[in-house]
């Protein structure tokens, strides 16, 4: 804890995550407006400013698009958390038991790894939601489903490159077990690029249900996201730019977060940099 | 160094070379946007109106509907049909030939009907055509049709099947390269990409002004409107950003033609199963349909409000039937006849991933709501859509549309029809069927024809099988460098009459 | 080596049996039926039926899948249902312009990121830090339709040099001109065309590429042989090139021979919003119908590729890092 307190990036990250999930849950009450109410005859409405009715305008429907921002928080946080937390959670156990078992149990994990890399994600992800049907559960499940590979192929060549340092020789030569060797020493020491890509896939999440949506099959109305924002208003990208333009930069601030966390992060478990800073 | 420096000489010569090529396509040549690729280019097997945009070029059909949807000569140049509307007598136009030289008959008539109505052929739209019976061959340039039954309208489905060569329709790639003898010949095919067509020189209507036509097929509508605003298309017709409407028609740069157009979109009803079986409840959602604001906020003023199933600019349109204009109090008063408290009715609403008909569905789901119906709306992939709305009755509202619905009859036997294959809500009425059925037997410019349809409109109307969201609209965007072209209602037809058009860029 | 790549060949057989018949279950269990798509609103019970048998649905799902298979190893992929067309033609027809696209991505990618992580990694903490974090970040924040789009509206629309949509010549035959003609006009009519919709495509890449080169050299650059050699007198340029970004590129290689997949998959879009006649737009199209041969067809040739990009970046591993030896 001490560390993550001298950590400036980690600090960062944790008061805008902070921030986001305050608004997640308090939604309801800080929205200045309804997020559902349709006024059709008060509709694309330009940013008004700090001050105005319509701080950051209305949509299509004559919504108020800063608390449908608000709201949206609460599903597409939902998307990128559980769906990076389920791809986390599998990718880095098989990754690290493939790379460091190896033999027939590598090929084994691998092989399937590759069958579902081999399709093409998108296409994989309109599949399961073709088959399963619509809707923010299925959208999350297709999306962590794809990215499991990436995670288990990363943690894998990072535990097949530290197999072979001198620490985890050594360890293996001081007769540790096994399993006190992966857990405690191979894999804080890969935990750096696995947090890289994991921060970055909270992005790629949330631009996933976004690419459903704009294929129509992301969240369902009257389900606010921000990728369904994003897909609903790029009709309007220029007579509008509003309605795609601030959905967006939450997207930013909310990657932006994670990353600068998942780096704080990363500089804690590196007891090389510890001394450093 | 004498070296490196004449390298660069090149390489900047190179660079002024690419940036000038840039330039667009001369007025020999002009470029049509394509909201889709063609499937193929035999009129016999295609369906889609992409398909027809491009075929309605380099084949014809024996008659062809006009601007103002009346029928007018093509390879026909007379016509008639008997009172009984079981035979129709065609005089064809003499010294017309296919591109490749050989002259048209009856004979390539009488081979194109008879192979979409061979059921091994696999012809999508025989149906279509199911009702002719035989066809007579009286001499080269006249031909007789005979029905097994009354069809009144079964001109209007002959204006839409392009005529095929007797002597060259059987090649395998026919479908990939066709001949025709319409206005222009084809030359090559790059799906998804470019289909490049040149005059036919010969052309019975008068040589083309412009020589060359090229259709690009672009999916996404924003693209193509800035394809177009770009100078890269020349012209479009369908599929506009609707944001944009008010922006393009005040631009003095661009040509906006807009005409009312031959379909509608509507609420699907399930009459048999759920609280929309009480005609009441129908009526009540019917009234919660915003179609003003849909018409202003969705489509951008691109369309008009919704009132039955027939066209207004058609003859058969009834103007005197009973209209559902926005009005929660009334459809809550409904409800609480047909003995329903607010939030007793759950409704699950289906479409598809059209943006349009989400926008309206969640229009749709709030004004409900707000009355007191909880609808749960639920959009699913085209394919498990069109499964589920055709061949379950698992749902409650669905949204659809129809086009090219260019008489009473497409307009309504299939979907109200108690037997119609596209009667999707199960609707049944024993006099909208009788009339429907009589409706095909009579000629169909009588009096009586247009008596029959609107009695049939009253009570659909009045019945709600479907809520009428809103009649289309068709908008064409030109060059003003572009000349003599008018928009054309019905979308496949829009550039039957290219060989007219001018460009003087 | 060779034994390797052979063994890896092997190796694929099984791989793409797993992804053809993962193909057909989730089409034929997805709701929906080709031949009502192909009918359309005016079908008959009659017409449908004898469709299904003409195209053999009617047969018990192995059955199906068997008699795909059997042409299928033989290479006849079938007919498409709704084009008539043999399935290989319009897969090879269209297969130039994706590939085309996805590796002219990866390069913009890779020419990007590598050394925007690279800089920001050697500048630790710095002001240049944290603005490449920002620049690669609002890469992945960007879902690619949106991108594409706003680079069509707010900058294609202003120079005239960039094309909206479309594709004008292949890269090969612009190299074919200028080395046979001398003439670079057709080449660069290629990359004209190319370079929106790579920058669209490339982007998301080109930001995890780079942060992931960051974060990978920092970690190198903590290491004990590193400190040697800059101990040593070493000079930094020297160290981090030519031993710091050697060994940190290993996972940023892992990464690029991931992402081609999504590259592929992501051109669906990509393909759309550019108008760009590619295999993704064919397969989504197939899906949409239900074109069952289309979309197994399709599908098994991006699977193949993406297959073939990941054995040669396995390769490549080998290369840039020699204590991997090939199992």
């Amino acid at each position: 804890m001490k560390y993550l307190l001298r950590s400036k990036s980690a600090m960062t990250g944790v008061i805008l995550i902070g921030i986001l999930v305050l608004v997640a849950i308090f939604a309801d009450m800080i929205a200045p407006h309804d997020p559902y109410r349709m006024d059709i005859w008060n509709s694309y409405r330009a940013p008004e400013g700090l001050g105005g009715t319509f701080v950051l305008g209305t949509d299509d429907m004559g919504r108020d698009v800063l608390s449908r921002i608000l709201v949206g928080s609460r599903v597409s946080l939902l998307i990128a958390v559980t769906a990076t937390g389920v791809s986390l959670l599998f990718g880095v156990v098989l990754g690290a038991v493939a790379g460091y078992v190896g033999g027939v149990v590598d090929t084994i994990i691998m092989r399937i790894m590759d069958l579902i890399l081999a399709f093409p994600s998108i296409l994989l992800a309109i599949a399961i939601v073709a088959t399963m049907g619509p809707g923010v559960i299925n959208a999350m499940f297709a999306v962590a489903i794809v990215r499991i590979p990436a995670m288990t192929r990363v943690t894998r060549s990072m535990v097949l490159g530290l197999k072979e340092e001198e620490f985890v020789m050594a360890g293996t030569a001081l007769g540790l077990t096994n399993r006190r060797i992966l857990f405690r020493h191979i894999l804080i020491n890969s935990f750096a690029p696995i947090l890289v890509v994991a921060s970055l896939n909270m992005g790629t999440a949330i631009t996933t249900e976004a690419t459903l949506s704009f294929l129509g099959l992301g969240a369902q109305p009257p389900v606010i996201s921000w990728g369904r924002m994003l897909a609903l208003g790029r009709e309007a990208i220029r007579t509008a730019p509003h309605l795609t333009l601030y959905p967006g930069l939450a997207i930013v601030f909310t990657v932006l977060g994670f990353n600068l966390l998942g780096d704080g992060l990363r500089d804690i478990g590196d007891p090389a940099l510890r001394g450093q800073k | 160094m004498v070296r490196k420096s004449s390298l660069f000489v090149t390489l900047a010569l190179l660079v002024v070379l690419a940036f000038s090529a840039v330039a667009g396509a001369d007025n020999n040549t002009l470029v049509i946007g394509s909201g889709a690729e063609a499937v193929g280019l035999d009129p016999r097997l295609e369906t889609d109106v992409p398909s027809f945009e491009r075929i309605n070029l380099i084949n014809q059909a024996l008659v062809q509907f006009a601007t103002n949807m009346e029928l007018e000569p093509a390879l026909a140049t007379e016509w008639s049909v008997s009172d009984d509307t079981m035979t129709l007598w065609f005089k064809l136009r003499e010294g017309v030939k296919w591109h490749d030289g050989v002259p048209f008959t009856a004979e390539d008539v009488k081979y194109t009907y008879e192979w979409v109505l061979n059921p091994e052929n696999g012809a999508l739209n025989m149906g279509l055509y199911a009702d002719i019976d035989e066809i007579e061959i009286v001499n080269d340039h006249e031909i007789i049709f005979r029905l097994k039954q009354p069809n009144a309208f079964l001109m209007n489905n002959i204006a839409r099947m392009p005529i095929t060569p007797k002597h060259d329709g059987d090649r395998v790639d026919f479908r990939q390269s066709p001949i025709g003898t319409g206005p222009y010949k084809f030359v090559s095919w790059t799906r998804d990409d470019r289909l490049v067509l040149v005059e036919n020189e010969e052309y019975w209507g008068g040589r083309p002004n412009i020589p060359n036509v090229i259709f690009r097929a672009i999916p996404e509508n924003s693209t193509r409107l800035l394809a177009f605003e770009a100078g890269e298309i020349d012209i479009y017709q369908g599929g506009m950003v609707a944001q944009e409407i008010g922006r393009l028609e005040a631009d003095p740069k661009y040509v906006v033609q807009r005409t009312p157009g031959t379909g509608y979109t509507y609420l699907g009803f399930n009459t048999k199963v759920g609280p929309l079986a009480d005609v009441r409840v129908r009526q009540a959602v019917s009234y919660l349909i915003h179609r003003e604001g849909i018409v202003r906020n969705v489509l951008n003023g691109i369309g008009t409000p919704g009132i039955g199933p027939v066209s207004m600019s058609l003859p058969w349109f009834n103007n005197d039937v009973v209209r559902y204009d926005y009005n929660p109090e009334k459809a809550k008063e409904l409800l609480r006849e047909a003995g329903y408290e607010p939030g007793q009715i759950n409704l699950r609403l289906f479409t598809n991933e059209n943006p349009d008909r989400m926008r309206i569905a969640e229009i749709l789901q709030y004004e409900c709501m707000q009355a007191g119906i909880n609808v749960e709306v639920i959009i699913e992939e085209w394919g498990a859509y069109l499964a589920r709305v055709q061949e379950t009755d698992d749902f409650d509202i669905f949204i659809l549309g129809w086009s090219g619905q260019l008489d009473p009859d497409r307009a309504m036997i299939r979907q109200f029809h108690t037997n119609g294959s596209n009667n999707y809500g199960k609707y049944s009425n024993e006099r909208v069927d009788y009339l429907l059925d009589l409706g095909r037997t009579v000629p169909q410019e009588s009096q009586e024809s247009i008596d029959i349809y609107r009695e049939a409109q009253e009570i659909v109307v009045r019945e709600v099988p479907y809520g009428f969201i809103n009649y289309t609209e068709e908008v064409g965007l030109h060059h003003p460098y572009i000349g003599n072209w008018e928009v054309h209602p019905y979308g496949a037809a829009a550039w039957q009459d290219a060989h007219l058009m001018t460009k003087n860029k | 080596m060779f034994r390797y790549i052979v063994r890896r060949l092997i190796q694929m057989i099984p791989l793409l049996i797993g992804v053809s018949i993962i193909v057909f279950l989730l089409g034929h269990l997805a709701p929906g039926d080709p031949v009502r798509m192909l009918l359309g609103e005016e079908a008959t019970q009659e017409d449908v039926e004898r469709l299904h048998a003409v195209y053999g649905f009617d047969q018990p799902l192995p059955v199906q899948y068997f008699r795909w298979f059997s042409r299928a190893i033989r290479g006849d992929l079938g007919v498409s249902i709704r084009q008539t067309i043999p399935v290989s033609t319009l897969i090879f027809e269209r297969l130039g312009a994706t590939v085309e696209l996805a590796v002219v991505s990866v390069f913009i990618a890779v020419l990007l990121g590598i050394p925007l992580g690279l800089f920001a990694s050697t500048r630790r903490g710095s002001i240049w830090d944290y603005l490449t974090m920002i620049v690669s970040l609002l890469g992945v924040s960007m879902p690619g339709f949106w991108l594409g789009l706003v680079l069509l509206s707010y900058v294609a629309l202003h120079v005239n040099w960039l094309p909206m949509f479309g594709r004008d010549v292949s890269i090969m035959t612009g190299l074919v001109t200028l080395f046979t003609k001398f003439r670079a006009d057709d080449l660069i009519n290629a990359f004209r065309f190319l370079l929106l919709p790579a920058l669209a495509l490339g982007t998301s890449m080109m930001a995890i590429i780079a942060r992931l080169t960051r974060s990978s050299m920092l970690e190198v650059l903590s290491k004990d042989y590193i400190r040697t050699a800059q101990a040593k007198g070493l000079k930094k340029g020297v160290v981090v090139v030519k031993h710091a970004l050697r060994n940190a590129l290993m996972p940023v290689i892992t990464m690029v021979g991931i992402q081609f997949g999504a590259m592929l998959g992501g051109a669906v879009v990509t393909e759309t919003v550019f108008a760009w006649p590619g295999v993704g737009r064919l397969v989504i199209n197939a899906i949409t119908q239900r074109d069952f041969p289309l979309v197994q067809g399709g599908v098994l040739m991006m699977a193949l590729i993406f297959t073939v990009v990941n054995l040669l970046v396995d390769v490549c591993y080998a290369l840039v890092n020699p204590r991997i030896r090939y199992e």
